[in-house]
């Protein structure tokens, strides 16, 4: 793709990124604007969608050996974040687990 | 009584408090902003695109779904809305703010500067004392949590596309992306059935449909598991409501 979709594709993103950020902070807060059903599933827009991100990674490897340990070392990773609620030791689990699982695997 | 000077001392402080709550989550923002950079730049995006997308977009799980879906070739439409369906829940923080933030000035410059670091810092804080702060106080709040982490992503994830070649792949620092989306999700699922569901559905889904053309693998998989979250949340609140009623 050349650049220019590339830039209105960033653009359009980044007008209704902008729309949505602003808008109940801009205008009459009290004036309710959004449909039943939208309301409905917002709040799980965001377990569904980091969710899905979490294991779209894992599909971008091929490697047995890979997507065996960093969906190991996410699980880990889940358990620790949901122990100590602390995003330091989630990374710190997830990335320890890794490396180690990956050096047990053989360098993968 | 509360004096006029007393509530602008009161701003500064406010600010800092914003600052303190918000530097522990930097420490998960530096290698992700580095790793996004660096995901763009090995993708080919060029670095005035990556800018634009930093100061203009500005949202990491987006701006890399983005730069994946580009380096596959998605169509410029699939980008665009995969972008808004990540960035749904800005729309989730924008009304939970609302309540709080409706009379402090310059509502345009907090809103582009919403994140979840900025809404997790403030919202936690405004909501356990809502009377104790003015608006004033509120916008300084938000304001000692957003611009630093603004910044932050700024700077980084502009390093990690002009440096981030330099790191060696040995390391998997790329995990880093996904065990921030771990840590972001699991707050979410705690004391809701639903949301559980939710995030299960939205994962093996996306994990299904991970081959699907036009990269819709991710969208149909959030989707799917909206709609899961949807059918189980009718389904948990009923029970819980009429526990608390007995």
């Amino acid at each position: 793709m050349s650049a220019l979709p590339l830039w209105l594709a960033i653009g359009l993103s980044a007008v209704a990124t902008y729309g949505l950020r602003a808008a109940f902070l801009t205008g009459d807060p009290s004036r309710p604007r959004l449909p039943g059903w939208l309301t409905r599933g917002l709040p799980f827009v965001a377990p569904a969608v980091l969710a899905a991100l979490v294991t779209s990674s894992l599909a971008a490897h091929h490697e047995p050996a890979v997507v065996g340990s960093r969906a190991a070392a996410l699980a880990l990773a889940g358990l620790v974040a949901w122990r100590t609620r602390s995003v330091l030791a989630t990374l710190t689990a997830g990335m320890s687990a890794v490396w180690v699982l990956g050096w047990l695997a053989g360098g993968a | 009584m509360d004096t006029i000077d007393t509530i602008e001392q009161g701003d500064p402080s406010w600010a800092l408090e914003g600052v303190r709550g918000v530097l522990p989550l930097l420490l998960g923002v530096v290698p992700f902003a580095l790793i996004a950079g660096a995901t763009a730049s090995a993708a080919e995006v060029p670095l005035g695109a990556w800018l634009f997308m930093n100061l203009t977009v500005f949202a990491g799980a987006a701006q890399l779904a983005m730069v994946e879906l580009w380096s596959h070739a998605a169509p410029a439409a699939v980008i665009v809305i995969t972008a808004v369906v990540v960035n749904l829940r800005f729309l989730l923080y924008s009304r939970a703010l609302a309540g709080h933030l409706a009379e402090a000035r310059g509502r345009g410059l907090l809103s582009y500067l919403l994140t979840d670091q900025a809404f997790a810092v403030s919202m936690a804080r405004m909501a356990s004392a809502p009377d104790a702060m003015t608006p004033s106080m509120r916008r300084a709040l938000y304001l000692g949590a957003a611009l630093p982490l603004w910044i932050t992503w700024q700077v980084f994830s502009a390093i990690g596309h002009l440096y981030g070649a330099r790191l060696p792949s040995s390391w998997s620092l790329d995990f880093a992306v996904p065990l921030t989306f771990v840590a972001m999700l699991v707050p979410l699922l705690r004391g809701s059935h639903a949301a559980s569901w939710a995030a299960g559905v939205g994962g093996l889904m996306a994990l299904a449909g991970s081959g699907m053309p036009l990269h819709l693998g991710l969208l149909c998989g959030a989707l799917l598991g909206i709609t899961a979250g949807v059918l189980c949340g009718d389904a948990a609140t009923a029970p819980r409501a009429r526990k608390e009623a007995s």
